[in-house]
């Protein structure tokens, strides 16, 4: 999967959690506390798209994560090499 | 960290207030286990999040917070920033004293400029996955909810497995709505078994087949009979009451059962329900080789199966339930299909005792 694929999994995990969401046009590069996001809808979107990847996640590489961008990154080096 | 430490929630509350100390937003953080220094930095973490509201001291004052952790009672982790300010804290704490190795997980707290970070996601896998691992612990449990399904998934991705369903254990106002069973919030029981050694298991004969199933998806090694035996003629019940007046809720440990348990049971029952207690809990060790007889007494007063408790007595135990009012089982949010299960098996069980 490539970055803009994780993104739009990233963005529609996003919206399932926060409804209000719905019809924006989400920037992937403000910081979860700029769009006002609770750390239990973060976790939803995390726990969520990790399912859905099928990725067993190390929280720990995720301490730095600020925005929905970092947190594609930080999937994208999880996904194993093809 | 003040070179006079507080030494009561009272004096930590003024000089927080006083010093008004607001972490940085936007610096990285580390997580790692909770270490002396930090005590302050907790409590400064707890007095940005709930002022000074938390209802237990030990957060806001240093010195019972080092000691809790000290002799094991808690073990905690921190989300600490390169200025060493915590972010965020979370804990384990040893949850009963017939199994001083088995811990609940506690409530993680985050500072609010932190909230859109994964600090308390962190701290759970660094409690769960290393330190847990690294020190005396057999088990640790949760007790996620079920007005929404967020925490029954992060349950599920760090390996704990479901083994109940506690039936409206919480008030619906600690979580501002219920699931609208009275109001109130049910809770998931789910366990993490991180060692275990051969144990007898003597299962009730009414919940030999659920129970058995649900032996054989958790990593326990047991020798497992069916309860048959009588309770023994001497000696009384030992039983651990514990009433949660503003929960609503009691709780019954049976460390022992005697010939007395219908009787005590019964008056206990009567006690807490004149105090206005409508979710009743009785667990029963399944270690004794007359454990089915408790059970058999529990369903002539109308409790119903709650759930396995992987080594809460050093032995396993057997949650049983009874609530003072009609649960709504379709309210509740309920993320696996093992969960799922569980419940029809509790909603079948209740309706067998034909109570309604």
């Amino acid at each position: 999967m490539n970055k803009e694929a994780v993104l739009s999994l990233l963005v529609k995990n996003l919206k399932k959690a926060i409804p209000e969401f719905a019809d924006e046009e989400l920037d992937t590069a403000k910081s979860y506390k700029e769009l006002g996001v609770s750390s239990l809808e973060l976790v939803e979107v995390v726990t969520r798209t990790a399912k859905e990847l099928g990725l067993s996640l190390a929280f720990k590489e995720l301490g730095s994560v600020k925005t929905t961008d970092d947190l594609a990154e930080v999937l994208l080096r999880l996904q194993p090499k093809a | 960290m003040p070179a006079l430490l507080p030494t009561t929630k009272d004096e930590a509350a003024k000089r927080l207030r006083e010093e008004a100390h607001q972490a940085e937003p936007g610096q990285d953080f580390t997580i790692r286990g909770f270490q002396p220094e930090d005590a302050w930095g907790v409590a400064r973490c707890f007095f940005e999040v709930y002022a000074e509201h938390y209802p237990f001291d030990t957060y806001y004052v240093p010195q019972k917070l080092i000691e809790a952790n000290r002799q094991g009672d808690m073990i905690s982790a921190v989300a600490c920033t390169q200025r060493g300010d915590i972010v965020a804290f979370g804990s384990l704490f040893r949850n009963f004293s017939r199994n001083p190795r088995l811990y609940e997980t506690g409530q993680a707290s985050v500072i609010p400029s932190y909230r859109g970070t994964l600090a308390v996601l962190c701290i759970q896998e660094h409690l769960f996955n290393d330190v847990g691992a690294g020190l005396e612990v057999d088990a640790i449990f949760g007790e996620p909810v079920c007005n929404h399904r967020v925490m029954q998934r992060v349950s599920s991705v760090f390996g704990f497995s479901e083994t109940g369903i506690e039936l409206c254990l919480m008030p619906g106002e600690t979580y501002r709505k219920g699931d609208s069973s009275g109001g109130r919030v049910s809770t998931v029981l789910a366990f993490k078994v991180l060692r275990d050694s051969s144990r007898e298991l003597y299962l009730p004969l009414e919940y030999e087949t659920i129970l058995g199933g649900m032996l054989t998806n958790l990593p326990l090694t047991r020798n497992v009979h069916i309860s048959t035996a009588p309770i023994p003629e001497t000696g009384q019940s030992d039983l651990d009451v514990r009433c949660f007046e503003q929960m609503q809720a009691l709780r019954i440990f049976v460390c022992g059962l005697g010939r007395d348990f219908e009787k005590r049971l019964a008056d206990e029952l009567a006690l807490a329900a004149s105090k206005g207690v409508e979710v009743f809990q009785v667990m029963v060790n399944l270690g004794e080789p007359w454990s089915g007889r408790g059970i058999e007494v529990l369903r002539r007063q109308g409790f119903f199966f709650g759930g396995l408790l992987p080594h809460w007595y050093g032995t396993d135990g057997l949650l049983m339930q009874k609530l003072a009012f009609a649960p709504d089982f379709g309210s509740l949010e309920l993320e696996t299909p093992a969960s799922r299960e569980l419940l029809a098996f509790i909603r079948e069980d209740r309706a067998g005792l034909g109570r309604d």
